[in-house]
């Protein structure tokens, strides 16, 4: 390796440091386009950079695990602090002797604490602010967006369902709608559908109430923090109630709400250095229901791109490129607490609908739909023939790469018993066969192999992607999980194959059983666009995996769900119902869409759901009657987005009639009033060339944002959080610490500190944001 | 400002609470690097947070972070001093605490796998361990470190590059055996 000459460069060896920890903007422009300059020319300099930061992150993950659980205040200390806040507030500020002896610069705003600025929604008359002190903190168990107006313009124990509900399945703890579960049924009914939604048109009425009431469910969150009420006497009422007014009073709106940067890159991301890449991904727009009333998707549990945004904002400091953020993938990496399919249900998953205010912009519906696949014990996993596919290419030595990979096997490696089988091929220069299958029983032999795995030569991924599905083949498990698994940075040299031949490789062995997952690994010339392709034509999910807690989650927690498939080709279609809807935005998924005609062909490949997988999708909705300014949609020159829009409705029965032509389209459904829109599912077994078909008519019962439960604040933050990353235009006036704010409200249990992982990881990227 | 009280009481609250919610736990761990005592650092970020509910709001703007750190570090001093415990900036590996809920196993192996760069952290003089700590694990800028530990901005990056520097170094020596041939992945990046 040959040394750098220092002297060359108009820069030094800390500049470069600085450089490579992410941290451009603490130098000057003239050196950091000279560095990323010499970058360009200079290999050995390149390295340089990218050791510097492998080191660092080495550090970071070092001291993320040594201080776990996070030290807190205890509750009493937390209390005298806010209570301080309301004693002091007011008195004008006294500075303390260290604020005087330090130089805290107030010259620009913006970051963290930048002001909210949801709309006017919240504003309400200060009586009745007073008027409400006791529910006050009641709120602020659900929401601290949340106003006392909004509360008390709704019944106090609102009809807490939106849409269905029924069955001897269905959860009553649950606040969520539970599914009415078809399965063969379904099918059955299929040809009677009308007949089938009259039924279930009424059911809501009916059910309303035996559902666990609002009052109820709040009692269950965890209790507000008690210095609420412990500072009441100093902040007699409303304490947390948010009042925008006051808030334009105390800090003017920012002039420019974020920093101008180049279109599609973040602050600090430099093009000539990294080398990682991303399909383009454009918004889906709003559509006019009246114009393409069915939205049709292909669900997708993969959780890759949440993991990746939180390796550039932690790791890096800086933000992801918008590309990088697909948001149904950030939505998708939580759990959501839906209810699991009943024992006695015939669909592997079970479907909730819930509908609230889009806390972006108040005006708008935000429908939530939820599925859950069936949760299946440790102990009745099927038995399991896996086949890591192992990377071990030169691009691989990265502490982040082949390091991780081994401890993240490591970790599955401990899960595995008797009946279950582990392979492992290795691909570089050549491909070979590092461990034919073994037994779950033997875990140190499997173990002395992976220790032995050590990185070195170039990627000829297809000829070892042929040998793993040879020793998938050879240890193949009638009836079990036959899964490859294949751990890579995605430098994947296909030699002779083409990218298409590839691809229809890993089709066909999908069609013979033998599911293909993809963990992506590494930083600097990771291949995020190959490697979410391959996983989809094979079936199986697709992780990146940043970090040991990243693999643990996958490989510990979820274990089920990453290797075991309960059903496949998952397809969803909404139905909008014109005479509610205006018009419609399906929030991520943009690579998922399908076209309507797609939903009832069962050639089409979709998405697969694992053993206890949550898929969540968000429609943020335009009701009739509200102003639907779409950007890129001209207004209509003849009829206004009314709802009496004479020429849209011709426009819509022509569209009809047309997709009626093709034959295969549903009938659409315009039922009674208030059916805002009609959810259709089609998924096959993990075994079957047939779908079987589930649908569910949801009805809007217009809850506010506050009455909505934990789970869908926290989606709607991912969601905020998402479209503020990938520079949306859809996001409305949301700010970062809207998102955090909103992920505040939907922490709920929070076992495993994911949430609160968001929460951090909001602050942080506002924070990068408005430096 | 007087005039209408309550609406700045509930504004600030929401303030305090935000700045609880994002600063309590880093700052604690930075605390006890400080006083080596969990309860001390606790007192002491309680304290911090108590001079920020009386401090001039316009006068911290949006450095919120850089404030909290500068007034933490100022108060963890003193009772530094107080304590008598001179030069204990602790051991990094005696901050972690073995958690209760991750399985033994698991702690056990991720603290081998960490052992090597917790020890070479711990081997650095203290300046540079506070920088790293500050970079690392709360993740402050050049700018921020320089406001709060008072040294200048290049120092804090001549600290921070010496400190990475002797880590890898010392990791390098550990992992001679190991596979890490640059020259081989600069030929398989060239092909890519």
């Amino acid at each position: 390796m040959s040394e750098i000459r220092w002297n060359d460069h108009p820069f030094d060896e800390q500049d470069v440091t600085a450089y490579a920890l992410g941290a451009a903007d603490d130098l000057d422009d003239a050196t950091r386009a000279a560095i990323r300059t010499a970058i360009e020319a200079d290999e050995t300099l390149r390295e340089e950079v990218t050791a510097i930061a492998a080191a660092a992150t080495t550090i970071r993950e070092a001291l993320g695990a040594a201080v776990d659980p996070a030290p807190a205040l205890d509750a009493g200390a937390r209390e005298a602090v806010i209570e301080a806040a309301g004693a002091h507030v007011w008195t004008g500020g006294d500075t303390g002797q260290s604020v005087t002896s330090s130089p805290i610069r107030s010259t620009h705003r913006g970051g963290l604490l930048r002001p909210l600025a949801w709309p006017n929604v919240l504003k309400l008359p200060k009586s009745a602010t007073l008027a409400v002190a006791s529910a006050a903190v009641l709120v602020l168990g659900v929401s601290l967006f949340l106003t006392s107006a909004e509360f008390f313009s709704e019944p106090p124990l609102p009809r807490p369902f939106d849409s269905f509900d029924s069955g001897p399945d269905s959860s009553a703890a649950m606040p969520w709608v539970s599914p009415i579960e078809m399965g063969a049924a379904g099918e059955a009914m299929d040809a009677d559908g009308s007949m089938e939604r009259a039924e279930q048109g009424a059911v809501p009425e009916d059910i309303a109430l035996t559902g666990q009431p609002m009052a109820m469910r709040l009692a269950a969150t965890p209790a507000p923090p008690p210095p609420l009420t412990g500072g009441a006497a100093n902040v007699p009422s409303g304490a947390v109630i948010y009042d925008s007014a006051h808030e334009e009073a105390i800090w003017p709106a920012p002039e420019s709400p974020s920093q101008p940067r180049a279109p599609g890159l973040p602050p600090n991301f430099d093009p000539t250095f990294h080398s990682e890449g991303y399909a383009q991904v454009e918004d889906n727009p709003f559509r006019r229901a009246a114009d393409a009333p069915l939205s049709t998707f292909s669900i997708d549990v993969d959780t890759a791109s949440y993991s990746n945004v939180r390796r550039f904002i932690q790791q890096m400091g800086q933000l992801p490129p918008p590309d990088a953020v697909r948001i149904e993938e950030m939505i998708n990496y939580f759990d959501y607490d839906y209810a699991p399919p009943g024992p006695n249900s015939e669909a592997p998953f079970a479907v909730h609908v819930e509908i609230a205010d889009a806390p972006w912009r108040p005006e708008h519906r935000l429908v939530r739909i939820g599925l859950k696949g069936r949760e299946i014990e440790r102990d009745a996993r099927p038995d399991t023939n896996l086949v890591f596919l192992i990377d071990v290419s030169g691009s691989m030595s990265d502490e982040n790469r082949l390091p991780l990979v081994k401890r993240s096997l490591g970790l599955l490696v401990e899960q595995l018993g008797p009946r279950d089988r582990v392979g492992i091929v290795t691909y570089a220069g050549q491909s070979g066969v590092a461990l034919r299958p073994t037994s779950g029983d033997d875990p140190n032999t499997i173990r002395r192999v992976i220790d032995a795995l050590g990185a070195g030569g170039s990627t000829a991924g297809a000829a070892g992607i042929e040998s793993a599905y040879d020793l998938a083949a050879e240890g193949y498990i009638q009836g079990g999980v036959n899964r490859v698994i294949l751990l890579t940075d995605g430098d994947f040299n296909v030699g002779v194959t083409s990218h298409d031949q590839l691809q229809r490789i890993i089709e066909d062995k999908a069609k013979r059983g033998i599911f293909l997952s993809v963990l992506g690994f590494g930083m600097g010339n990771y291949k995020d666009d190959t490697l979410e392709l391959l996983a989809d034509k094979g079936n199986g999910n697709y992780g990146y995996i940043d970090t040991v807690a990243e693999a643990r989650k996958l490989f510990v927690e979820q274990m089920s769900g990453t290797l075991v498939t309960i059903a496949k080709d998952v397809k969803i279609q909404v139905e909008f119902n014109p005479a509610e809807v205006e018009g419609y935005r399906l929030i991520g998924y943009e690579n998922r869409m399908l076209a309507a005609r797609d939903f009832n062909d069962d050639t089409k490949d979709a998405g697969e759901i694992g053993a206890g997988h949550t898929v969540t999708a968000l429609y943020e909705v335009v009701p009739v009657g509200v102003q639907f300014d779409s950007p890129g949609i001209d207004p209509l020159r003849y009829g206004d987005s009314g709802a009496d829009g004479g020429s849209e409705d011709g426009a819509a029965s022509q569209d009809r009639s047309g997709l009626d032509a093709l034959g295969d389209i549903d009938p659409l459904s315009a039922d009674g009033p208030g059916e805002l829109l009609f959810v259709k599912l089609r998924h096959k077994a993990p075994d079957s060339d047939t779908s079987t078909r589930l649908e569910y008519p949801v009805f809007d019962a217009g809850r506010r944002l506050g009455q909505a439960s934990d789970d869908f604040h926290l989606a709607a933050a991912v969601a905020a959080f998402g479209m503020l990353l990938r520079e949306s235009p859809y996001a409305g006036d949301a700010t970062f610490e809207d998102a955090l704010q909103l992920a505040r409200s939907g922490r709920g249990d929070d076992q495993h500190g994911y949430r609160v992982e968001l929460m951090d990881l909001i602050g942080r990227a506002g924070d990068i944001a408005g430096r | 400002m007087t005039s209408d009280p309550k609406a700045v009481v509930e504004h600030d609250l929401d303030w305090i609470i935000r700045a609880l919610d994002r600063y309590e736990s880093p700052l604690i761990r930075y605390a006890q690097r400080f006083t080596a005592d969990l309860d001390l650092a606790r007192d002491v970020v309680q304290d911090a947070f108590l001079q920020l509910c009386r401090a001039d709001r316009a006068s911290i703007g949006d450095q919120v972070g850089a404030w909290l750190y500068t007034v933490c570090r100022n108060r963890a001093l003193d009772v530094q001093k107080k304590e008598k415990r001179m030069g204990s900036l602790t051991e990094w590996a005696a901050v972690a605490r073995p958690s209760a809920d991750p399985p033994p196993e698991a702690v056990a192996a991720m603290h081998e796998d960490y052992d090597g760069v917790l020890s070479a952290l711990s081997d650095l003089p203290s300046n540079q361990q506070e920088v790293v700590h500050l970079r690392f694990q709360d993740g402050l800028s050049y700018h921020e470190i320089s406001e709060v530990t008072g040294l200048s901005v290049s120092n804090v990056g001549y600290l921070l590059h010496t400190a990475i520097k002797r880590v890898r170094e010392t990791l390098a020596a550990v992992g001679e055996s190991t596979d890490t041939d640059h020259s081989v992945r600069g030929a398989a990046e060239g092909r890519a």
